[in-house]
């Protein structure tokens, strides 16, 4: 028997880097668990509110707090975002603070130069301002079903054929995106030892992505083709119509907008 | 490059948004005269492209990584008609749904992301491609800085509307009251990490995927067909006769301003500014020296800006060329 078959073998792999594959999967899958998530049965407040109605007070909440000057005021508005935040479910309000919390510290690390030129208090107001909006946006988000939330931006007359390219927009981000993630599994899972092509393969996963999205798209086009599309779509606005809580919502808001623009 | 809410004043997006609807309605037209209203729905495909192309990760020197934006890469396969509004509603779906940018800076992203930045991108690789002709290292060549430069655009965009903010809006003590830092610098915090790398990210993954794409299926790819380029040079000239306005929205040529003006502005001298280092441009501060028409020399300035850089590229082209 030769020697080398006694030998233990030392083969040791250097260290490869797949981190930025890891980071690749993680944002497209928590994306698309997003936009997966299945239709919430919630009875809460927040919840059943009428989607147009919600779309239009958070764009004005937005709107009235950009405008606004006033520490106080500001606080007003933060707090009214927080109570809103406490009407929903714990699993959603922890993932909502966390966002949060991202913002309001890298707001703070943006500003931390001009506070320490003694521009303390705006800068505080902008930090307060940018965490309530990414609050009242998030709340709008996750409390209204996918559907709806495309649907509310008819308030906006939108035409209704973009409403429709966003619903399919919704629907192939699931769709691609899995087939992305496929991928990306494959490229990591299939390089044996160190293999320093896999960048370059990134491009390759992209680019087949787009002549995946050219033959979907003929396909969606054909078939929407063979069940009569011509061009027209009509998009309903939300069926329900405005319920108790919807006016409780109407009058709070408008309250509040008078009071702090007052 | 998304930015929030609250870092530019309601005013600033206003403008941007009175600026972007037309473009909005025209582009859409354009679209729906290209690809028939049948055929609409399918750009949500390509949104949905144009959204996960934001989601890959590249790595970067230093452990972190980093993502393309690839507006100009889309503009490039699809037209940029058509990157337009993929990436519009790319950005609506991240601002509505994941709360990434603002609702109001809505339209300033757009105006940024989707609008200034595939439609510089497509004309730069359309001018470097006419000059360098049809063979694949020149469109490489032509989309790597098609890529480059326009991101780069792009990020000088955000750059002057956060610069803007603390000349425009201050409270009545003269503290800002919205982003803090003026154009001093908020350019160079924009530009030197977008020059130094994420430019070349966003240039590398557009070479990457056009490669594969070119191999693969080459018959795919919109901006192989031969187009008038007209567009382009209308829209060179249009900037250069628009740069005037620069002096208009604020007092000192794009603001530029000495240590006292900026006492006055913003009521302190930041640290960095009071010593500072000042280098001495070929044209200080766009002003030339004996022409003592302002807006003369602005537009002059931007006239010679736009001619370096056309021979840059032409050169760039002989030598790709050879």
């Amino acid at each position: 028997m030769h020697d080398w078959l006694l030998k233990k073998d030392e083969y040791r792999p250097a260290p490869d880097r797949i981190f930025f594959i890891d980071k690749s999967m993680l944002s497209i899958v928590s994306r698309i668990s997003r936009l997966k998530r299945e239709e919430r049965s919630s009875t809460s407040f927040f919840y059943t509110l009428n989607p147009g109605l919600k779309f239009l007070t958070t764009v004005a909440l937005v709107i009235v707090i950009s405008f606004l000057r006033d520490f106080s005021s500001v606080v007003l508005l933060f707090s009214y975002f927080l109570l809103s935040l406490a009407l929903i479910d714990i699993s959603e309000i922890k993932k909502i603070i966390g966002v949060a919390v991202f913002a309001f510290i890298s707001s703070a690390v943006i500003l931390t130069p001009s506070v320490l030129m003694g521009n303390f208090l705006n800068s505080l107001i902008i930090c307060i301002k940018v965490v309530s909006t990414v609050m009242a946006v998030n709340i709008f988000a996750y409390t209204t079903k996918n559907q709806d939330v495309t649907r509310s931006i008819k308030t906006l007359r939108v035409p209704d054929i973009l409403i429709l390219v966003f619903d399919i927009t919704i629907k192939y981000i699931v769709v691609v995106g899995d087939i992305a993630v496929n991928m990306l599994n494959s490229l990591k899972i299939r390089s044996i030892g160190k293999n320093d092509h896999k960048v370059a393969s990134l491009g390759n996963i992209i680019g087949f992505l787009f002549i995946k999205s050219k033959k979907f798209s003929e396909d969606i086009y054909s078939s929407m083709l063979c069940r009569g599309f011509n061009g027209e779509y009509t998009v309903k606005e939300s069926s329900a119509g405005f319920g108790l809580y919807d006016y409780i919502y109407i009058v709070v808001n408008t309250l509040l907008i008078a009071g702090v623009l007052i | 490059m998304h930015i929030p809410d609250n870092y530019l004043s309601p005013s600033t997006c206003a403008v941007l948004g009175a600026a972007m609807v037309p473009i909005w309605v025209v582009v859409f037209r354009k679209v729906k005269k290209e690809i028939t209203l049948q055929k609409l729905p399918v750009l949500g495909i390509f949104s949905a492209f144009s959204f996960l192309i934001m989601m890959f990760n590249i790595p970067l020197p230093g452990g972190t990584t980093g993502h393309a934006i690839g507006a100009t890469l889309i503009a490039v396969l699809m037209g940029p008609f058509v990157a337009c509004i993929t990436v519009t509603v790319a950005l609506l779906i991240q601002a509505l749904f994941f709360g990434d940018g603002g609702i109001l800076a809505f339209s300033v992203n757009c105006f940024n992301m989707a609008f200034l930045m595939p439609f510089a991108g497509y004309y730069i690789y359309r001018l470097i491609k006419n000059v360098a002709g049809n063979n694949k290292a020149g469109n490489l060549v032509a989309l790597f800085l098609a890529s480059y430069v326009s991101l780069n655009i792009a990020a000088f965009a955000a750059a002057i509307q956060f610069g803007i903010q603390p000349i425009l809006f201050r409270s009545q003590s003269g503290l800002p009251l919205y982003a803090p830092y003026p154009i001093g610098i908020s350019i160079p915090a924009m530009m030197i990490p977008h020059l130094l790398v994420v430019g070349l990210v966003e240039a590398l993954v557009s070479v990457g995927i056009y490669s594969y794409v070119s191999r693969i299926n080459p018959e795919m790819i919109h901006g192989d067909k031969p187009s008038r380029l007209k567009p382009a040079y209308a829209m060179i000239v249009f900037m250069v006769i628009l740069s005037p306005l620069g002096l208009l929205a604020s007092g000192t040529a794009w603001g530029e301003w000495g240590n006292e003006e900026l006492r006055k502005m913003l009521g302190y001298i930041p640290i960095g500014m009071g010593k500072g280092f000042s280098f001495g441009s070929l044209i200080p501060g766009y002003a030339i020296p004996s022409i003592n028409n302002e807006v003369m020399a602005y537009a002059i300035s931007a006239m010679l800006g736009v001619a370096i850089i056309f021979i840059s590229f032409k050169a760039i082209a002989l030598y790709i060329k050879k």
